[in-house]
């Protein structure tokens, strides 16, 4: 205080002598907030900031890395961006993670590879001797399930990237699979669905019924829902293989089925979208519009979208079953959809896809890249990932529709060895971390059927700060 | 023990603070301190005691801040989690934001202050000015707006820069 006194008898004009006293009294009315006061103070306010600042945080000293870096900050970062269901199955089988900041940085970094930086070495499991794989579904425990019409499906294991087992037993083509925990439900052209257990391959049961191919294929708790070229659809129990519901009333294929608690909706080779009563089996709602084939389904339990040869998506309301849109743009056949909030992306053999507001029919990007039909999307996180016949899998941004980049590229002929007919991509599914791609040939030779598989977590822990490189 | 309920409103309370300056205020600005109410509760306080209630712990210049505080905010309404959640993100403004205008002592001693007499909505404006400050810097810039110390050995910093870099944005 004497050298504040000193200070003012010193000097001349009144602002130097204001900045000066401004300067020499900073100290002392600054004050170091996170460190003097009690930790749950320090912690309320370190709750209003995000996660790049609370880094930032961590960087100004010992006292402000301790608090920026507590678990009960970053948990509630996590929990916000939903973070906690896809990391910590990761948390366990790589031990690298000792706290939510590492989670949060992992799923960060493997968002930021998906994007840019090195593609991640592909994985080729060959299989299926040449055939088309017509399914292909990721499980939760991460085994991966190709459906193929040389009659077989493959597991494989998406860790150790290598085979797991064949599962033999249709008597024709698979054409449908569904995986509900460690349970998986085949359908073929020999009219039956098979019941297998994934933790060893075993048959449980053969659902025999169908008159005809079984097309599409759904498992909703204890039931199974199947859709036939005989053009019913059939209820199944899970645990018996009994026979719930007979649902007759379309008049040409069952070619895609959608369910929920209450209600099953199947698209058909009729233009007619059905709803069902689930519990009842009773025809709710026919859904009239489309004048053509309905190959393609989506439903939130409030909304129905189907996807037609007609060239509209038309949007329902499942109660009253009224129409609600009709979206207009696609020059082709829907085969593929996904309902994200409200955001429908659809797939078209026109070899674009599109993004749709369902709530307001609005067409809000046109995905415009593969030079051939598109053969199946999926998204993920904030990505849509999609295949086309063209050889490539393409990862578009959800949100703006733009192309991130070609996560595979087959399509340069003079990179392909081998020679015979242009390669295709008939399937691709995608986890938060994984890519996986179903790969053949236009025309099939013995050894063209494959899987590739990517791995982004691991190409992203390459950049992980915090692992040991040497474990 | 008296119900609160039974209280008049406009009674008055006197306050005490650490430097023996009094204050008098209705009741129902009084009460916005949980702490008080339940001192004012648990003494079974009738609204005609006008021994002055202590408060160690608050300055008289503090004190006059939190009445001010509590008077503007008396009758805000309760807010639903779902409401107090979307308030963290909203901009400090209007009266608030002239309120936290004051110096980094100042503005620590109303944390302390609003703290000790459980005043939520004051602790957390007052945290979330101390945030906002925060917010946008560089970790030398906060260094400097606080008065820290970097305590960090130059092995540490880099460890610490290689652990906190990727928060980054890229494009």
């Amino acid at each position: 205080l004497s050298r504040l006194i000193n200070l003012m008898h010193h000097s001349v004009s009144g602002q130097r002598q204001m900045m000066e006293l401004n300067s020499s009294m900073q100290p002392y009315l600054q004050r170091d907030f996170i460190s003097l006061l009690p930790e749950e103070i320090a912690l309320t306010i370190l709750k209003y900031l995000d996660a790049q600042s609370l880094c930032i945080a961590a960087c100004v000293c010992r006292a402000w890395r301790y608090m920026a870096d507590r678990d009960l900050l970053w948990k509630e970062i996590c929990l916000k961006e939903n973070i906690q269901t896809w990391i910590l199955p990761a948390l366990k089988r790589h031990e690298l993670f000792t706290s939510w900041k590492h989670a949060y940085l992992t799923k960060k970094l493997v968002r930021e590879t998906w994007k840019h930086g090195a593609l991640p070495c592909r994985f080729t499991m060959p299989g299926h001797r040449g055939h088309v794989i017509t399914c292909l579904e990721v499980a939760k425990n991460g085994l991966i399930i190709s459906g193929s019409d040389d009659y077989t499906l493959n597991v494989w294991d998406s860790r150790f990237k290598r085979p797991l087992r064949t599962l033999v037993g249709h008597k024709g083509g698979v054409w449908c699979c569904a995986v509900s925990d460690n349970t998986l439900v085949s359908g073929s052209t020999d009219r039956s669905l098979i019941v297998w257990n994934l933790d060893n391959g075993r048959l449980i049961h053969s659902l025999v019924g169908h008159t005809s191919t079984v097309r599409c294929v759904r498992i909703h708790k204890h039931c199974i829902v199947s859709g036939s070229r005989d053009a019913t659809v059939r209820v199944w129990d899970l645990t018996t293989g009994a026979v719930i519901h007979l649902l007759a009333g379309h008049s040409d294929a069952v070619r895609c089925l959608e369910c929920d608690d209450k209600y099953i909706v199947s698209g058909s080779y009729d233009a007619k979208v059905r709803v069902w009563n689930f519990t009842t089996g009773e025809c709710v709602h026919v859904l009239s519009g489309h004048t053509n084939r309905v190959y393609s389904l989506q439903f939130d339990g409030e909304l129905v979208v189907s996807g037609s040869l007609d060239m509209t998506i038309r949007v329902w309301n499942v109660e009253d079953g009224l129409p609600l849109h009709s979206l207009h743009g696609h020059l082709s056949l829907t085969g593929l959809m996904q309902l994200r909030g409200h955001l429908l992306v659809s797939g078209n053999a026109d070899s674009t896809l599109r993004v749709w507001d369902v709530t307001t029919g609005q067409c809000l990007h046109v995905l415009r890249g593969h030079t051939s039909a598109v053969t199946f999307l999926t998204c993920n996180d904030k990505f849509i990932t999609s295949c086309s016949d063209d050889g490539t899998v393409k990862l578009w941004n959800l949100e703006t529709g733009t192309l991130v980049r070609n996560l595979v590229d087959l399509s340069d002929p003079a990179s392909d060895q081998d020679g015979d007919s242009p390669r295709v991509v008939w399937r691709v599914q995608c986890t938060d971390t994984q890519m996986v791609c179903a790969i053949g040939r236009r025309e099939q030779t013995s050894d063209s059927t494959m899987l590739v598989l990517m791995d982004f977590f691991e190409a992203a822990c390459h950049d992980l700060p915090f692992v040991n490189k040497e474990k | 023990m008296s119900d609160s309920t039974e209280i008049d409103p406009n009674a008055k309370v006197k306050l005490m603070s650490s430097d023996h300056k009094e204050f008098e205020v209705e009741a129902s600005v009084a009460k916005m301190s949980i702490t008080i109410k339940n001192m004012l509760d648990d003494l079974g306080w009738s609204g005609e005691d006008d021994t002055p209630i202590p408060l160690p712990n608050v300055t008289g210049a503090i004190l006059e801040k939190v009445i001010q505080y509590c008077k503007q905010h008396k009758d805000d309404p309760i807010l639903t989690e779902e409401e107090q959640l979307e308030k963290r993100s909203e901009e400090i403004t209007g009266w608030d934001a002239d309120f936290v205008k004051v110096d980094q002592g100042t503005l620590f001693e109303m944390i302390l202050a609003s703290n000790f007499l459980d005043i939520k909505p004051m602790l957390d404006l007052t945290c979330k000015t101390v945030a906002n400050m925060i917010k946008g810097k560089t970790p030398e810039e906060i260094r400097k707006h606080f008065n820290i110390k970097n305590d960090f050995t130059p092995q540490e910093e880099e460890q610490v820069r290689r652990e906190n870099e990727w928060c980054e944005e890229k494009p």
